[in-house]
């Protein structure tokens, strides 16, 4: 066996000692809850206070040591298991590692390397869709790691603006329906770039999901009481909307672009707010990038008019 | 300064023994951190060099765990 696979060995047992280490830490941090609560009771007898304040304090520092050895170790252990991957793909986890130098299998998928005269098409082909499986099955381990490498890198609130300006991205692209939903977007981006960065975020993706069912079925019904639907552009498509319900297909640039259109704002808007550059700022940068999105989405829609339109 | 009323055995035990699990962790994943440097050396990849780094922050974050799950049970 060469070094390179015994140390193999060692990271496969050191992983299954890492999971063997959650346990241990839960119960600790659940038993210095407990303790926790006692002595916050203590510290109301005026004899214990003292006393009961230093022992909090020291559970408090335990508690919050214990949860950063749990993230360490998770991170770790997403790490190794990407380690095994690579060098599963090179050969040296399955067994085939006689003649494999140190650090020989450093050139990743697609280039393994069997020694021993043991690696067949077919062992190749297994170690790498066993390598492909590892890589795809660590991928939210490997998203929360990211995360929380940025996180100590730059700081949680800019971390969580990041975030939670992707996933305000990725929700608001499902609303590109209407012309009306440039409201939201506007509403979104003043709400992401006024708050600060969690809670802005939260509620541009709140005020999405708001527009979706409140904005589109009250200006419906208002076109349709009044009749409006040759008064403008805008109540005409509005008014067509309601003589037609929702029977959309879109063609892929234009959901493309529709996308690009509603996340494009929210995404800049966020991202200005949690790097701190003010609201004013990430509103007005916010809304520049919803004009170009409007341009991209217009370019899409090339030959079917200013509005959007609905294949019926 | 008045003492405070020891601390529930079971919950000493359940200290005690995450204190000794993390201990042997930290000295696993140091020495693991070695090996992963001397066996790859001067070839290693940006993965090595990643689990490398990963194993001395988790052996460093073990090691103040269990410091301070020894020191929160002292009483």
């Amino acid at each position: 066996m060469s070094e390179l696979a015994a140390v193999t060995r060692e990271v496969q047992s050191f992983v299954a000692e890492l999971r063997g280490l959650e346990r241990p830490i839960h119960r600790s941090r659940e038993a210095i809850g407990r303790a926790r609560e006692v002595t916050a009771r203590q510290q109301h007898d005026p004899r214990l206070r003292r006393a009961a304040m230093i022992r909090q304090d020291h559970l408090t520092r335990a508690d919050r040591a214990l949860r950063e050895a749990l993230q360490a170790s998770a991170r770790s252990a997403t790490s190794a298991e990407r380690w095994l991957a690579q060098h599963a793909a090179s050969g040296v986890a399955g067994g085939s590692a006689a003649a494999q130098p140190a650090g020989g299998g450093g050139g990743g998928l697609g280039t393994a390397a069997p020694g021993g005269g043991g690696g067949s098409a077919a062992a190749e082909v297994a170690a790498l869709l066993a390598a492909a499986g590892a890589a795809i099955g660590s991928a939210p381990a490997q998203l929360v790691q990211g995360y929380r490498g940025y996180a100590d890198r730059h700081g949680q609130k800019v971390a969580d603006g990041y975030a939670f300006g992707a996933i305000a991205s990725v929700v608001a692209g499902g609303f590109n329906h209407t012309i009306e939903h440039n409201a939201q977007e506007l509403l979104s981006a003043v709400a992401g770039a006024v708050l600060p960065p969690p809670a802005g975020v939260m509620a541009a993706i709140g005020i999405g999901l708001l527009a979706e069912h409140v904005i589109v079925r009250v200006s419906e019904r208002a076109t349709r009481a009044t009749d409006a639907g040759s008064y403008s552009s805008f109540a005409h498509e509005l008014h067509h909307r309601a003589q037609h319900p929702p029977q959309a297909r879109w063609t892929t640039a234009e959901w493309v672009a529709a996308s690009a259109k509603v996340a494009i704002p929210i995404a800049v808007s966020t991202v200005l707010s949690a790097t701190g550059s003010g609201p004013l700022l990430a509103i007005v940068a916010g809304a520049a990038a919803g004009g170009g999105g409007w341009c991209v989405r217009a370019s899409a829609h090339k030959g079917h008019g200013h509005l959007p339109r609905f294949e019926h | 300064m008045a003492g405070l009323p020891s601390t529930d055995p079971a919950a000493q035990r359940v200290l005690d023994g995450c204190a000794l699990a993390l201990r042997r962790t930290s000295r696993g994943a140091d020495a693991l951190a070695s090996r992963v440097g001397v066996v790859l050396g001067g070839s290693a990849t940006g993965t090595d060099r990643e689990l490398a780094a990963e194993l001395r922050r988790l052996a460093a974050s073990t090691y103040q765990a269990a410091a301070a799950l020894e020191l929160a049970r002292s009483r």
